[in-house]
């Protein structure tokens, strides 16, 4: 199966990458900083140099600054912002997501990665929605060569997803001239994560539950 | 010299049913139909035109509209508008073939096709092919050449189909025509016929002197034009750069489905037109005219007094397109979002032309999306998520940085259009490096301890602040709509582990907001 280089060695070295043609699934609390995002700019940036990339963001929270200063390519991505609905059952963001993205997918423009974030998503809606959804996106992306990415709060997709990443934490790198130092004294300069992958269909390289660990750092640091 | 004229027999009602949707009838058809055109007169309305098959049913000019649909016949009202498209788009058929081009008089154009044989082959394959465009726009025409224009239109009229007037054989082609291809004036008409001239054959016989003598200078050019020995230069069209197509409909519209049937006609009507020019749309205008006084929308519409007459929506496009089928959708699309607020009467649709877009393939690049696709798909995404959001950013897009230090500012740019943007873009700020933005701002609870935040509340969370760093003071826009926070970044324990945040202190209005997650 092809995959897609992260731009992240370490979790390249251990998956190899993302498949393509196939669904992924990564799953991160949305209350804690879990990591799924700086996988997800990471991608864009190595991915864009390539490919024209399509971002679905159910809760408008992509940050387009970051995603440049990562290196993406921002001519080379697709942006759609789902917006609060008042007159749709909870906003209607999630259905105007996964509309978006069936959409995408049968417009087939050559789009290399379509990634819908739903992280932000309620774990109770996403909850909701029924197998065979997430299977004919499956079938959707087995047609083209697009690795379809899903950013959920909880693994949702199942058997449909080809792998499933789970971001189980982190921790800050803080900089501090003393403990009783101002607080303008002291900055955040990195964040190191985890992840560990919960599923895998490529069973030749034996990656289920294997842990991996990097981190992000802020362009002063 | 070599002149073919275009004439288009009964061409006030060819030109009204050419935008008729197609049914069961075929284009080839159409004239076939008994179709009869009135127009409104000082107190009645009545017939001023009817075509062969509505004769032989009986109808004949003046009779009243009421009579005229007794026999069954299509009634249609006369449009100044249709004519003018159709004149239009036969001069732009005749353009394809060659850059002289004479607007003679409403259905005829004359065209002067010397030195195109090495195009199109012989003068005849020339006015078959022109027969054929002119079919495709929807006109049943007569195609005639001469060595000299009013003999090439003389024929036209009286000739069906397509023919060729060879050189000093005017006289014996002409002869069998009736002398009103000649359009003599009605008292002229009235002397001819009482010498029994039915002619032109009749005509070219009498000696001139004595037919000047009794006809005047009208009489002799009359006598000239059966013999082909009239000569006049051609007066060529300079074309204007507007094109554009008009319905006038019968009932107003109130559903989509049946206006885009008239729209789609009139789209390639004007596609027709910009292909004889290899030309493609740049941007498309859309002018409906509405029936806000009609009765029905008076009982539901109160305000119908205030609701403007006219509903104009503009198309701008990314790339220039010539695919009909895209630019229906995007109108269709455009209209779904956008409806008219009232019934509509006439339909008015624009184009602006622009050269075709040529791009030089790389082996060592990707090709990009279509252009025609992603700009359908663009447009059935907006109709999902909406066009913009509450800050007037468009949803759908490709990310731009604008130059500005306010926290989180960008613009959305079309987004194909921007594949090609080579300005170099600012630099982003790095203070947004690792924040997932939260848009709105999350309103907060903040307890301040020491200069510092102590402890928040937000969302369903609570917590302690473990550690936190700033304030990092911004502020700007002092001059339009002022903004300045105070921003800190904080961490927090909570149950489902460590989580940090960027919070800010709207120093103008005292509160304090969550205004995304490090992540």
């Amino acid at each position: 199966m092809p995959v897609l280089q992260t731009g992240i060695p370490s979790i390249d070295a251990q998956i190899g990458g993302l498949p393509c043609a196939a669904v992924t699934e990564l799953c991160g609390n949305p209350l804690v900083t879990s990591g799924a995002d700086a996988l997800l700019m990471s991608l864009l940036a190595k991915a864009t140099q390539e490919h024209f990339c399509a971002v679905i963001d159910a809760t408008d929270s992509f940050n387009p600054r970051r995603a440049y200063s990562a290196g993406t390519r921002l001519n080379r991505l697709l942006w759609v912002r789902c917006q609060e609905q008042p007159k749709k059952r909870n906003g209607g963001r999630l259905d105007q997501a996964l509309y978006a993205a069936d959409l995408l997918l049968k417009a087939n423009c050559g789009f290399g990665v379509i990634v819908v974030d739903l992280a932000d998503i309620p774990e109770k809606l996403l909850r909701q929605l029924t197998l065979d959804v997430w299977y004919r996106f499956r079938l959707a992306a087995e047609k083209l060569s697009t690795a379809l990415i899903f950013s959920t709060p909880v693994p949702v997709t199942g058997t449909s997803s080809a792998l499933v990443l789970k971001f189980d934490g982190s921790w800050g790198e803080w900089t501090s001239s003393g403990t009783n130092a101002p607080g303008h004294a002291r900055v955040l300069n990195g964040l190191n994560y985890g992840a560990e992958v919960m599923r895998s269909r490529d069973r030749k390289k034996n990656v289920e539950a294997a842990r991996m660990s990097f981190c992000s750092w802020r362009s002063w640091a | 010299m070599l002149f073919t004229c275009v004439f288009v027999p009964f061409f006030p009602i060819q030109t009204v049913m050419r935008n008729v949707p197609e049914t069961s009838q075929s284009k080839d058809k159409r004239p076939e139909l008994p179709v009869a055109l009135v127009e409104a007169g000082e107190n009645i309305v009545r017939v001023v035109l009817c075509n062969e098959a509505a004769s032989a049913c009986g109808i004949e000019a003046g009779m009243t509209k009421t009579q005229a649909e007794q026999f069954g016949a299509l009634i249609r009202d006369k449009s100044a508008s249709a004519e003018q498209s159709a004149q239009s788009a036969l001069i732009e058929c005749a353009f394809s073939f060659s850059p002289r081009v004479e607007s003679t008089a409403p259905g005829i154009v004359t065209l002067d096709i010397a030195g195109l044989e090495r195009l199109f082959g012989s003068p005849a394959k020339i006015n078959s092919a022109l027969q054929a465009a002119a079919a495709s726009l929807g006109l049943k025409v007569n195609v005639a050449t001469a060595h000299d224009p009013d003999t090439a239109l003389i024929a036209a009229r009286g000739i069906e189909g397509v023919s060729v007037v060879p050189q000093g054989q005017e006289e014996q082609c002409l002869g069998p025509l009736s002398i009103d291809v000649l359009s003599p004036s009605p008292e002229d008409r009235e002397i001819l016929e009482e010498w029994g001239i039915q002619t032109c054959k009749d005509l070219a016989k009498i000696l001139p002197v004595p037919l000047t003598e009794r006809l005047g200078q009208e009489g002799l050019r009359l006598w000239k034009l059966t013999r082909g020995e009239l000569r006049r230069s051609l007066v060529p069209f300079d074309p204007p750069r507007r094109f554009q197509e008009v319905a006038e409909l019968e009932e107003p519209v109130e559903l989509l489905e049946p206006l885009l049937f008239v729209i789609n006609r009139l789209l390639e009507n004007i596609l027709e037109k910009l292909n004889a020019r290899a030309l493609f749309v740049q941007e498309l205008h859309l002018e409906l005219s509405l029936d806000v006084r009609s009765e029905d929308w008076h009982i539901n519409q109160a305000r119908h007094k205030e609701m403007p007459q006219t509903f104009e929506r503009t198309l701008a496009l990314p790339v220039p397109m010539q695919d009909p089928k895209t630019l229906l959708k995007l109108l269709h699309l455009d209209l779904e979002a956008h409806p008219p607020h009232a019934p509509i009467l006439r339909i008015a649709l624009t184009a602006e032309p622009a050269r075709p877009r040529y791009t030089q393939g790389n082996l060592f690049l990707r090709a990009a999306p279509e252009a025609e696709k992603v700009e359908v798909l663009q447009a059935k995404l907006r109709s999902i998520v909406g066009e913009t959001d509450m800050l007037n950013r468009n949803t759908v897009g490709a990310p731009g940085m604008v130059d500005s230090h306010e926290p989180d500012s960008f613009k959305v740019l079309p987004f194909m259009a921007s594949c090609s943007e080579k300005k170099a873009l600012p630099a982003p700020q790095s203070e947004e490096d690792m924040l997932r933005i939260y848009r709105p701002p999350r309103s907060a609870r903040v307890r301040v301890a020491r200069d510092a935040p102590v402890h928040i509340a937000f969302s369903g969370i609570s917590s302690a602040i473990l550690q936190s760093s700033g304030p990092w003071r911004c502020a700007g826009s002092w001059w339009k709509k002022k903004w300045e926070r105070e921003f800190w970044d904080i961490e927090l324990r909570l149950t489902a582990g460590l989580a940090q945040y960027r919070i800010y202190r709207d120093v103008l209005t005292n509160g304090w907001f969550v205004a995304g997650k490090v992540n």
